[in-house]
Parts: C-alpha cells; structure tokens; sequence
C-alpha cells in the first residue's frame, strides 16, 4: 500500500508541473498573439469596414428565456451597434413572463407571415414579428416553443439568419458597439477559412451603463462576480489567445461568438441536448472542415467586446458551474472519436487530449489530493516544512499567471480609471485558490455526479439585477 | 553585512540542495516565479503610465494643434513657405521635438473628418515646413514593426508619395501583414507605377480587397485602370474575384467582353461574381447565354442569374422565371425566384398575383413573405437604392439599426 502512495505523491507532482510546463507555453503564445493583434490593427481597420460595400452582413442571434426585467435595454442596446449590414434576431423561447409582451409593446411589432425554413431541427417555431416602426427595422423577434436549451432557441435564430456570419450571444449581454467590425476582421484578413471568432468577456456588474452601452469599466464590487472577473481576463487573454496562435481553440464562449453561418448549419447547428453548445458547435465545425479535407481557422480577439452579468451569489454560480462541468463530460461521450485520432489532427491529438487531462480531470486529481492530504494529517504522516514549498510552488504559480493577465489586460486596453481598481483586482488573485477555486472545484464534481447519474438539466435561468445605469444613480442619490 | 548576506545565501544553498530533488525544483521554480511576479507587476503600472501620458497628449495638446491646422488648411491666405513652421513654433514652442506622434495623428484626425482637406492650397506648406515626410520616412525604416506598419498608412492616408527603394522593401516583407499593407498602400503612395503589383500574383483576401477599394476610392476615383487587363492574365483565383468586383463597382462597362469570357470558368465563385458584375452593369445581351446556363450551374450561380435578370427587366426574362419557380429544387431558390418576380416591374407584379391565386400552403406563404414591406432584403435594397454607386457619399447614413 505504501508504494501506491508513493506512486500517487509523485503523480500529482508531475501532473501539477505539467500543467504549469503547458501554461508557461500558453502565456508565450498569448504574448506573441496579443502583441501581433496589436501591432496590425487599428482603429482605422474599422473605417474601411464600416464604409466598404463588400463588408460582408451579420446576423445577431440572442435567445430570451424570461428575460422581462432587462429584455427592453438590452435589445435596445444591440440595435445600436454600428456596423453597415445587420440584423438582430431575438429568440423567444417560450417564456413564462412578460417578455414577448414588452417587446410588442417597445417596438411596435406585429406577427407577420414569414417563410420560415428549417434548416436545423427546432422545437416548434410559432410566429415572427416584425416592427412597424422603421427605426426598428433590422429587428426580428422569432416567437418558439420551449426547448429547455439554449441551443434550441440559438438554432431558431440560425434558421432565420440571412447574412453568411451570425454572431451569436445572450440577451443580457451588453456589447461593445463595434462589436461586429473588430469580430468581422480577422475573418476578413485571413487567406483560410476563418469559421469562428470570439473576444474576451468580461462582467458589467458594477460598470456604469447609459442606453445599453458601458460608460465606465469597473472591477466587480461583490466577491463573487471580481472572482469571475480574474478569471474571465486569465481565461480570454492568457489561454484562449495562447489555443488561439497555434489553431486550437477549444470553445468559442457561448456569450460572444462570431460564426459561419453555412458552416454551422452543414455542422448540424448547436446540439439541443448539450449543455456545452458552445464547444460541441465548434468541435461540429472543425469535424465538418476536417472530414471535408478543407483547411480552416478559429480565431480570437484580445479586445473585450462583451459585458455579462455575473452569477451575484454562490446558488446561482453552483448552478452554472454544474452546468458548465456536465457540458464538458457530456462532449467526451459525444465526440469520443475524436479524441487521439490523428484524422483529426490538432483537434484530435492537442485540444481534447489537453482539455480532457487538465480540464475534465483536474478537479477529480485535486479532490483526490485534498482527501489524501487530510489521510496524511489524520495519520500524522505530513512534513510540514515541505509541503510548505509544495504549496507555495502552486500558490506563487498561480499568482504569477494571474499577474500576467493583468498586464496583458492593461496593455490591450487600460479599462480601469484608476491604480486602485487595479490593485482591487489583483488583491482577488492573493485570495482565489483559498475561496473561489475549491469552490470551483466542487461544482465540477457535482457536474460529473449529475452527468453520470443522468440527472435532467434545464436553460441557466439566472436572477438579474441589472447594471448601474443613470436612472438607477439618480434614485440612489435621492434616496440617500 | 555583505560577508553576513554572502554566509546567508551560502547556507540557504547548503539546506535546499540537502532537500529531495522535488522539493529542490519547487523551490527554484517559486523564485523564479516571485520574480515574475514583480516583473509583470512593475509592468501593469509601467504600462498604465505609458497609457495615461499619450491619453493626456491626445486630451490636452491635440485639440490645439488640430485648431492650429485647420485655421492654415482652411484659410483663404496662401502661406509661403517656412511660415507654417515659424507660427507652430511661436505657438507650441518645443513640441515638435517631443511630441512628432501627436502632430501626424492630429493631421490624420483632421483629413478622417473631411477628406477634402487634402486639396487645401497650405496642406503642401504645411507638410513640408513641419517634415511630415521626412519623419515618416524615418519611421519606415524603423526596427519596431508597428512603427513601420503605421507609418505606411499614415503616408497613404497623408497622400503622400514615397520614392519606390524606400517602400519596395517592404513591399516584399517576410511580414505577411508588413507586405500586404505595403502593396495596397503602394497603389496611392507610388509615384512611378501604382499599379504595378497587380502583373504579380498574389492572395487578396477580403480584408485586401476592402483596403484597396479604400484606396481606388480616396485617391484614384476619377483615373483608374481598366481592371479587365488583369482579369485577362493573372491565374491567381482571388485577384480575377477582385478585379471583377472592382468592374462590378466602377461600372467599367467596357470591360464586358472580359466578363463574357469568364461565364466559362471552371471555378463557381469566379463564374457567380461575373454573373453578378454582368447584371449590375445591366448588360441585357448577355440574358440568352444566362437562361441557357441556368440549369446546369450549381445553386450559387443559379442564384447570381436570377438576381441578374432582375437588372435587365425585360419582357423575355418572365417566361423563364415562372419556369425556373416552378421546377426550383429548394425552397431556398423558390423565395430567391419569388422575389426576382415581384421585383421585376409591372409584368412581374402580374405574374406574382396569379402566383399567389394559384399557390397553397409554404409557397403561398413564400410569396406572402416577399411581399411584406417589412422583410427587408438584399435585393429589394440594391434595386431600390442602387446603394454604394461611385459619386456617392462614402459613408453609409444607416450604420446603426436604429436610425
């Protein structure tokens, strides 16, 4: 038995070193990614874009599942992209509450007759409505029946989609306004077929927000959410830039995608049973690119694009999480022929090896050394002055990597008025691996529980709380 | 105290290499990683000052050179030469050994809010008594790739010429962005042959093509090539793409007969984008060979034939697209031909309303769907709009949606 403990000691060792190995990799790349994308692009870039006839259009697809406290401000906020050939389709599926109404009422829509082709299969489409008021009329509203998924209601919006590029994202997701001319470029300036692009997320909880459009960044004032923050920056800029230099990133995130509309639709759509659409639509793509012997590319921006709300408390994030972790173990099941077959070259030999070892299996290699760890006290078994340096060997790492995401956020783009909003961020790095990754942890295991139990899941319905927006000050002002 | 701190290290090198050899690569490994630590550290505040001073340059001194520049470029006076720089001085004193950047980007600011800024009687003086040429020729031969990168659109945008042995090098870049950027800048700043890497063969990707189209419209709208030279002799899939787009865009109606030629080609893109430049340039004899081709061409060009024949509106084209509705093998081209049919004048209209009499179901509801006033489209805005037609404005007014 003692050997198996040895073996097990110096597993999690090289298993950690290896992810430090591969992460050291990804910031190189990262840094040789974002300060390319720095130095070929410019704000002129989106000039030619905007005024050019041959800018290709791009359809904006939003599902809305009981979305009546901010559907309102937020369509309102996707209509004024700038962008010369758009359309916004929003998706209601099926909502219990007021929101088909408010958006009758708000854009002075009726149901209009509209040959609805279904190219991907959706649960029943109803109606559409179009506005009657020409300021409105690039809006589609696409009325369904509840398909319990997302993806069930992006694939409605897909049908509909006229323009070649759909960029897809979620109703309470405040967006950049030139959003569509940064997304569009790296499709444009690219001799091979660009299938999908993403850019960075980040949360707008506490922002200040006027008409649908941040006025001014600031870190989460909650916890939970300026945890988010820390990882979403790491996440967007570290690793996805780093996947994103060598063509192999893994998921486009299901809040701000931009994709080939043919592609996708050949591809099958978004899977209305998964709950990882986001990563098993780009898995679809690339095998459908893959098996078709056409070469293709996954590309990401550095630029910070989106602004979503994070989950405010820990209920909420649980259920996200756990949703996020069954996703991830049900794109194992699904595309298990990928995995390690070299006909699917960087897909299959790079990306789902790596996420499958370090991402589907490193909370279950934690949860294991936590519960060995506790053994070893129990048994009075642990040197105390070494597993001093082993935990300041993964603490100090990660303090590292989150100090370099930082400065690749502050040279992309300097989102923070002052230092101290800066140093409030990085204080949240000192912090994380005691509070927030064991939570994270957990929820994963949870996800897998839930996935190997065949527990049902349902559409991430998720309590808003809006965003600090003019009104919203004013009243505090008078009300303090 | 240095003997202490030497005796200090020494022992601390002593103990950990008395530790086992896991425990010796976390300790080198934590060192190495606190290091980095203060390293990018230093970093986010170092680039956060960086960003701070050039957002204070742009705030506080830009909106005064930019009203400095515009009272010469707008003036009625004709300034001679060194007077520009004798009053920028006297105004601004030493800011123009500092703060190089600032001037360009102001020019740059004030030719992006009127372009014919550019033709001002002073913009020459002005340029030439502040060196604009000069520090940007400095630029181009800079090491850092985003100076040089920059300072070829900026001699575009200036429209500023440049001697060819300065650019060329660049035009020839292992830098793939480098060169591209150089070769569709080359078109406005050459001052011996602009167009000469058309006769090379190279990929324009759409991002080129939208570059160079920038640079056809700002600098050379009313002297450009025939496009159809090239279309005949370059083998390279994407250029002939471009040039026909670029016939399709400045009606270069005298190119057809180049076009014509292309309705053989073996790849469908070329063949859809020569359909497609045939029916904008409204070149009614061409309507036969279209009809005749119809069947046998794959969706995208069938598409391009009945967007085309919606150009010529002539009385022949309405037995076809009643044919072509008819026997349409997806609903997809059914709505296409629907439209064309509705859009096609007052014989189209007639035919759509018997259409709808005799139609059930998803096609009736197909021909409802064209109808509405509401559905827009690509087609029924180019045909009612004729948008984006040379001597127009540049800018599209409705580039948001809400407008």
């Amino acid at each position: 038995m003692e050997i198996v403990f040895i073996l097990f000691e110096y597993f999690v060792f090289f298993y950690a070193s290896l992810i430090v190995i591969f992460y050291m990799m990804l910031g190189f790349l990262s840094i040789k990614k974002i300060i390319s994308y720095k130095t070929y692009n410019s704000k002129k870039d989106e000039e030619f874009i905007l005024h050019s006839p041959l800018t290709p259009g791009i359809s904006v697809v939003a599902p809305a599942y009981n979305e009546e406290v901010s559907i309102i401000s937020n369509v309102h906020s996707l209509l004024s992209l700038i962008y010369p050939v758009f359309e916004v389709i929003i998706i209601n599926d099926g909502s219990k509450d007021k929101t088909l109404e408010l958006l009758i009422e708000e854009f002075e829509l009726i149901e209009t007759p509209y040959a609805y082709i279904e190219k991907i299969k959706t649960k029943p489409f109803k109606r559409i409505f179009k506005s009657t008021n020409p300021k409105y009329t690039a809006l589609v509203i696409v009325d369904k029946e509840n398909g319990g998924t997302k993806a069930d209601a992006s694939n409605a919006g897909v049908n509909v989609a006229q323009y070649p590029y759909f960029l897809c994202t979620d109703v309470d997701c405040i967006l950049n306004r030139e959003t569509l001319s940064k997304m569009i470029k790296p499709i444009l300036n690219s001799n091979t077929n660009v299938i999908a692009v993403g850019a960075a997320l980040r949360m707008s909880n506490s922002c200040d927000v006027d008409s649908g459009v941040i006025k001014q960044v600031k870190p989460p004032r909650a916890l939970i959410p300026r945890f988010q923050e820390v990882e979403y920056i790491r996440a967007y800029l570290f690793s996805k830039m780093g996947w994103s230099e060598i063509n192999c990133i893994p998921n486009i995130s299901g809040g701000l995608g931009l994709f080939n509309t043919d592609i996708a639709i050949k591809s099958g759509g978004y899977d209305s049973e998964s709950h990882a659409e986001d990563m098993d639509l780009l898995t679809k793509m690339t095998v459908f690119k893959i098996n078709n012997n056409q070469d293709y590319k996954v590309e990401y921006i550095p630029i910070s694009c989106c602004w979503t709300e994070g989950p405010p408390n820990l209920k909420i994030l649980m259920n996200q999480r756990v949703r996020w972790a069954t996703g991830l173990a049900q794109i194992f099941r699904v595309h298990k022929r990928v995995m390690l077959n070299k006909r699917y070259g960087r897909l299959g030999l790079v990306t789902f090896p790596f996420a499958w070892t370090f991402e589907f299996l490193a909370p279950i290699v934690e949860l294991l050394g936590v519960i060995y760890f506790i053994f070893l006290i129990i048994k009075g078994d642990v040197n105390w002055i070494m597993a001093k340096y082993i935990f300041f060997y993964s603490y100090t790492f990660s303090i590292m990597i989150g100090t370099m995401a930082i400065l690749l956020d502050n040279y992309v783009e300097k989102h923070y008025r002052t230092k101290y909003e800066v140093l409030k961020l990085w204080f949240i790095i000192l912090l994380e691996p005691f509070i927030y990754h064991p939570l994270l942890i957990f929820f994963s295991i949870k996800g897998y529980f839930n996935f190997f139990t065949s527990r049902k899941m349902e559409w991430g319905t998720m309590t808003r709380q809006g965003v600090n927006t003019k009104e919203q000050k004013s009243n505090t002002n008078l009300e303090s | 105290m240095f003997n202490y701190i030497l005796k200090y290290i020494e022992y601390l090198w002593i103990s950990i290499n008395s530790f086992p050899v896991i425990i010796r690569i976390s300790i080198y490994f934590i060192f190495f990683s606190c290091l980095l630590i203060i390293f990018f550290f230093l970093g986010v505040f170092l680039t956060r000052k960086v960003k701070n001073k050039h957002e204070n340059l742009i705030k506080e001194i830009q909106p005064k050179i930019i009203d400095f520049f515009n009272k010469i470029l707008y003036s009625d006076k004709l300034y001679e030469k060194g007077s520009v720089l004798q009053l920028f001085n006297e105004r601004f004193r030493d800011i123009k050994t500092k703060n190089k950047k600032t001037i360009i980007s102001s020019l740059e600011k004030i030719i992006d809010d009127d372009n014919d800024i550019l033709f001002s009687k002073n913009y020459k003086i002005l340029i030439s008594d502040l060196d604009i040429v000069e520090i940007l020729e400095k630029n181009i031969d800079s090491s850092n790739n985003k100076v040089r990168f920059k300072s070829i659109q900026t001699f575009s945008k200036l429209n500023l010429t440049i001697s060819d042995s300065k650019i060329l090098p660049h035009t020839y870049s292992n830098k793939e962005n480098l060169y591209k950027e150089a070769r569709s800048s080359y078109v406005t700043i050459s001052n011996n042959d602009p167009f000469k890497f058309f006769d090379e063969e190279y990929e324009l990707n759409e991002w080129d093509q939208i570059n160079l189209l920038h640079q056809f419209r700002l600098h050379h709208k009313d002297k450009l090539p025939n496009f159809s030279k090239w279309i005949k002799y370059s083998k390279n899939k994407s250029q002939i793409s471009f040039f026909i787009k670029m016939i399709r865009i400045f009606k270069q109606k005298s190119s057809i007969f180049s076009l014509l030629e292309l309705l053989n080609n073996d790849d469908i893109t070329i063949r859809a984008e020569t359909i497609k430049a045939i029916g904008e340039l409204e070149y009614q004899s061409s309507e036969a060979q279209l009809i005749k081709m119809y069947d046998n061409e794959p969706f995208l060009c069938q598409k391009e034939i009945i967007k085309a024949l919606s150009h010529f509106k002539i009385k022949k084209g309405i037995p076809f697209l009643k044919e072509a509705y008819f026997n349409a093998s997806t609903n997809e081209l059914r709505k296409v031909i629907a439209e064309v049919i509705f859009l096609y004048g007052v014989e189209g209209k007639q035919l759509f309303k018997k259409l709808k009499k005799q139609e059930s179901g998803f096609n009736l509801l197909i021909l409802k769907h064209i109808e509405n006033p509401l559905i827009p489209s690509e087609l029924k805005n180019s045909l009612s709009k004729k948008k984006y037609e040379i001597g127009s404005s540049f800018s599209n007014p409705s580039l948001t949606a809400s407008i």
